[in-house]
Parts: C-alpha cells; structure tokens; sequence
C-alpha cells in the first residue's frame, strides 16, 4: 500500500480518538439541556473541577488546608496516605452527586420557569464560582494526574502494522491513552444508553425531556430528575476530566475544553446524544485530515477554526445541527 | 422639555433609577475632576464605551428579542478599523474617521449577510451562527498576524493633540491634557450615539420591534415584515458596536484580542445586558457601570476588606483578593437570582 495512504489512515485513527473526547464533552452538555433546557457554560469547569478533586482524593491532599491553617494555627496539608485510583474515582463521584445537589438546590430550583438566556447567565456565574471553589478547596498549581492508565504510544501496534507499508513505514504510530479512552467512552454511552432504555429513573429522565408538565402530572419529581442529571454531567465530567488531565495535566486551561465542544454541538443538535458522539468524531476526524491534506497548502494551524467553519456550513444547510430534531412551527 | 425631546421620552420610571442615572451622567461627565488619576480616567472611558456597546447589545438582545454571540465581532471590527487606518494612513483625523466609518460599514455588511442567511429560519439558529462565525473570525485574526498582529495586538498613533503629551494648562487644579481630551471625545460620541440609540428604540420602528419580541407571528400578521425589521435591526446594532470598538481603540491607542474579540467579553456584555435590565436601553447604563466597577476596583475592595478583617482569619483569607472570581461568581447567581428582570425592571417594579 502506498506510504501516503497509510498515513491518511493513522491521521484518521488519530482523529478518531480526539474526536472521542470532544463527544465526552459535548455529551455532558446534551444531558443537561435535553432534561432541562439549559445550556450549561459551566460543563469544562466541571470537568476540571471533577479532575481536580480526583487528584486532590489520591494524593491525600485536605481540602481547605489554606483556610483551615488560617484559622487554627496548624500546618497541614496531607493526610498522608494515597489512594488507589478506583476509590478515589468512586469518592469524587460522590462529591460529584453532592454538588450537582448544591447546584440545583441552591441555584436552578430558584430559577425553574426564568428565560433560557436567564439560566445560561446563572451556569456563567457557576463556572466563576466553582474555578473560585476549585481553587481554594485545591490550590490553584498545575498537577499529574496518574489513575495509572497506560501511556505513551502502544508498540504493539507499531510492530504488527510495519508490514502494510514499504521500507519507510514503522507501524501507525498510536497513544496507548487515546485507545483506553476510546474505550471507556464506548463503555459510559453504552452505559448510559442501557440506564435511560432499561432503567425506571431513566425513563423518567426521557419522560422529562420530552415535556416536564405530562412528566409532573403522572409523578415523577422533577427535582429529583435534575439532581440526576446534573450528577450524570458530572459523572461524564469526571470521564472527560480523568481523560484530558492524563493527557495534558490538570489545570485550570482544562475548562476551556467546552470552548471545543461548542462546535461539536451545534454539528451534532443540541438535543441528540447519539448527535453529539458522531459530532465529535466528525469534528476530530474533520480537523485532523484537513490539516493533513489541506494544512501545508494554506499555511497550517488549521485545527483553531476547522471546526467552526464546518459547523457553520452545516448549520447554513441543516439548522438544526445533523441530529436535532425537526423544527416544526405550528401555525 | 428640551431634556424630554433629547431622551425621546422614554423616562427612568423610578425615583432611585433617576438618581441614579443622574450620579452616573455627572459622574462622568466630570470624571478628570471629580476623581483625578489615570486609573479611573481609564475607568470612566470604559464605562462610556461600555453603556454604548451594552445599549447597542440591547437593541438586538432586549428589544429584539434576538441572542447574538457575534457582537463582539462587531465591535473588533470597529476597532481594528481605525487601528488599521491610522497604521496605514499615518496619524490623523482623517484616518481615524475613515477607519470608524469602514468598520461600522463592514460590521453593517456582515450582520446583514449573516442576518439574511439566519434568520430567516428561527431566531433561536441565529445564536448559533453567529457564535460559529465569531469564533472562527477571533481565531483569524489572532492567526493572520502579518495583518492584525495576532495575539499581541498592536498600538498605533492617534493625533498628537489626543495624547497625553499636549499640555493645554491647568483648571479647576487639574492639569488639562491630551489624554482628558481623548476622554471628552469618547465621552460625547457615546453620549450622542447612546441618545440616537434611546431615539431609535423609541420610535415607531422600534415598537415594531418590540411586538416581534412578544409574537413575531402576530407581527408578521398584523402586516410587518419580521424578517426584513430583524435584519434592520441587526444591522443597526452592528454599526453601533463598530461605533464603539473605534471609540474603544482611539481612547486605547491599542487593538489586541483580547481586548476587543475575546469570548469572555461577550459574556460580559450578556451580563451587562442582563444584570442592568434587558428591553430598557437604561439597563445597560446602569449594568455596564456596576460590571466594569466591578471588574476594576473588586480586588482593591477585597483586598482592603481582607485588611480590616485580618482579626477573623477565616474572614480575611476568604476576602483576599485571589478569591475574586469566587466572589464575582457569587455576585452573578444572586444578581440573577434577585434581578431577572435586571436592575432597572426591579427598580420599576418596586416604586
């Protein structure tokens, strides 16, 4: 096969992998405004915050140590003890939970009924908010962060694909990281496909979705369904922080991933999960093969604004992003 | 009665709003004297460029009805026009003027390309459009840096009797220079465009407006052609924008990114609209002032709270200035919370 060729494909599987986790993000967005309408800004926050607090929980570090320091006189700041990464998963899930509960009691539940622009105005000063919590609760310094997921590009690979192409073709060249986090994203949609199909609490998630008032009135609680999807974002929060922080570290540049995710969103419709998966992977695929064919003809860097200018093609075509649902305006 | 032609008639409505407005209106009017410094000269010139901006914003967003991510596009244009022609074209008056006029033209031919291709569908898709296009022109320009200095920016020459270098005496013990010039220029164009603004809204026009707002199908009904008043609208509100991106750059004698096209400047416009009370063009009066106080002077007042407080250790490490966006993040939720229909609809609904 020729050499070129084979360079296409790994650009292709490379894009893949990126584009996976731009749909992780993209995903947490669709829960959240599918189940209630609003359009949460605050979702890469989340995403560094939910890292932030996994690696504080490993390495034992107290949170507040700052404050607490302050106001007793004492000087600690660890534990002293390290955590195997599956608890610490578990425990910031939990924390997870805990604030998606603060988030809706204390600020959503005021504001059921408020113009969407009003509500998106509140998810902006949430993600001030929670980059201020974040930093106090942890510290505001650049961390690793090592759930001991595999790294470095996977030499298997290398070796068995070598022959596909001549003398100057090693193997397609692949992050261990990106095939684990492929994988994990596959495992948490098929998740969380199974529990809004199969499960009571997941029906009424959909029940929600489709229209709050019939959901009211044969008794879900709505309350209790935007506790859990909040803590679903935050779950897809997590994924998506445990898997850029591997990557690139924790720190607070991790919150501008939503940023990516915009794009993908509007390719895919705001409303479709499976919208925003294909999304993504379009978008990952998209911006890495055009950098590869089209990038050195128009002087690179291509990656900043492919993805706008594809979603805005898109968008002048089908408004309503490839998987929204139809706009129907009833007269 | 020359006051009420001048504000179109479109009255505060409230005791407080009033004097409020009032204290903003001579408070900046007579900002080099009353509160000397180069920090809050910088502040007040903000807040001038701010009220204009935010009023433009509300045009589209309060009285329209119509979510746009791209005014700050709008507004970049404004700005790099006149730091392109005064680049090119050598210091002037002729160049800044040229500038502002090419920017607010190009702002106006955009909007209207974008508003023909987007709006026609639903309102709601237009958001997202011009989110896609804003994103990728700030992109752009922080990549054609030959052309636009990219990420830095770059600062050019304004005429020398606008710098700080022209002394033109004292009065009243404050050194009159340049630079406070400037500030009276920037000052006046906002307040005349501010005025055509409150004009416009108030008008016929911007009733029509105002029932496309509340029922575009019974607008369209009713014989108006929503499409072509959405447009118009948009097309205004963009000019203005550039209007005020000029005003913006002429007083910074500086175009940059970040301090033009960023997206976190959208977001403060959003807010300013919002907090200040969306659909009344004095909202943003009142919004854009509190935002850039607080943008500027937060950290001093925290930094100063945390200094009184330092008894209460829990108290003084809390309200230390690194806390701020924490602090700004709170203020946001609660002036959401308390005012969701902004300052000025609470000040109205109160009296």
């Amino acid at each position: 096969m020729p050499t070129e060729f084979l360079y296409g494909v790994e650009v292709v599987l490379n894009g893949l992998m990126a584009g996976v986790l731009y749909a992780l993000v993209a995903l947490g967005f669709v829960l959240i405004f599918k189940a209630s309408g609003i359009f949460n800004y605050a979702q890469g926050v989340l995403a560094l915050f939910a890292a932030m607090t996994l690696v504080g929980i490993m390495e034992g570090q107290v949170p507040f140590s700052h404050l607490i320091n302050a106001i007793f006189g004492t000087e600690i700041h660890h534990f002293g003890w390290h955590i195997p990464a599956i608890a610490a998963i578990l425990l910031t899930a939990l924390v997870m939970v805990a604030l998606a509960w603060c988030v809706h009691t204390f600020v959503f539940r005021h504001l059921v009924g408020q113009e969407p622009i009003i509500l998106f105005m509140a998810t902006i000063g949430l993600a001030y908010f929670l980059e201020g919590v974040g930093d106090l609760m942890w510290g505001s310094d650049i961390k690793t962060l090592d759930v001991g997921l595999p790294q470095g590009a996977s030499f298997w690979i290398e070796e068995n694909t070598a022959f596909l192409g001549g003398e100057d073709f090693y193997g397609f060249f692949i992050d261990k990281l990106d095939i684990v986090a492929t994988l994990v994203a596959i495992a948490l949609v098929a998740a969380l496909v199974a529990f809004s199909q199969y499960t009571k609490q997941g029906r009424a998630m959909r029940a929600v979705a489709d229209d709050h008032q019939a959901a009211l009135s044969v008794g879900i609680s709505l309350n209790f369904i935007w506790v859990l999807v909040w803590s679903l974002a935050g779950f897809v929060a997590l994924v998506a922080g445990i898997m850029w922080g591997a990557k690139s570290g924790v720190q607070f540049s991790l919150s501008l991933i939503a940023l990516k995710a915009l794009p993908v969103l509007m390719l895919g419709g705001f409303t479709s999960i499976p919208g925003a998966i294909v999304g993504g992977l379009i978008i990952g695929v998209g911006e890495k093969l055009f950098e590869f064919l089209i990038g050195p003809a128009i002087g690179g860097a291509t990656e900043n604004w492919f993805a706008y200018v594809l979603a805005l093609i898109v968008l002048v075509f089908r408004p309503q992003g490839l998987f929204g649902e139809k706009i129907i305006e009833r007269v | 009665m020359m006051l009420h032609a001048l504000i179109s008639g479109d009255r505060p409505r409230s005791r407080i709003l009033t004097a409020l407005l009032l204290a903003i209106f001579l408070g900046l009017l007579f900002a080099p004297f009353l509160f000397p410094g180069v920090r809050a000269l910088e502040t007040a010139a903000r807040i001038s460029v701010f009220i204009l901006l935010a009023a433009s914003y509300d045009l589209l967003l309060g009285y329209t009805g119509v979510v746009s991510f791209a005014h700050t596009m709008f507004f970049g244009m404004g700005a790099y026009g006149v730091g392109l022609a005064s680049q090119h074209m050598g210091r002037g008056y002729g160049s800044l003027i040229v500038g502002s006029l090419a920017g607010a033209a190009l702002a106006a031919a955009f909007a209207f390309l974008i508003a023909l291709f987007s709006l026609r569908v639903r309102a709601i898709f237009f958001a997202m459009i011009t989110l896609a296009v804003a994103s990728a022109v700030a992109v752009l320009v922080s990549q054609l840096s030959s052309i636009t200095g990219g990420e830095d920016g770059f600062t050019f020459q304004i005429p020398r009797a606008l710098g700080p270098a022209n002394r033109m005496g004292e009065f009243m013990g404050v050194q009159i220079t340049g630079k406070i010039l400037n500030y009276y220029v920037v000052f006046f164009c906002s307040l005349i465009l501010f005025l055509v603004l409150l004009r416009i809204v108030n008008s016929p026009f911007g009733r029509v407006l105002q029932a496309i707002r509340e029922n575009d199908f019974r607008a369209e009904a009713i014989g108006y052609r929503v499409v072509r008043y959405r447009t118009i609208a948009t097309c205004i509100s963009a000019a203005v924008a550039a209007l005020a991106g000029s005003l913006f750059a002429l007083w910074l004698r500086y175009v940059g990114p970040d301090t033009t096209l960023s997206f976190e400047l959208m977001l403060d416009l959003l807010l300013i609209v919002v907090i200040g009370g969306m659909g009344t063009i004095w909202g943003a009066v009142i919004g854009a002032t509190l935002m850039v106080l607080a943008q500027t002077y937060l950290q001093d007042l925290m930094g100063s709270a945390a200094e009184a407080t330092a008894a209460i250790p829990l108290l003084s490490r809390l309200l230390d200035p690194d806390r701020w966006l924490l602090w700004l993040g709170v203020l946001f939720i609660l002036s959401v919370y308390f005012f969701p229909a902004g300052i000025v609809g609470r000040l109205r609904a109160g009296r």
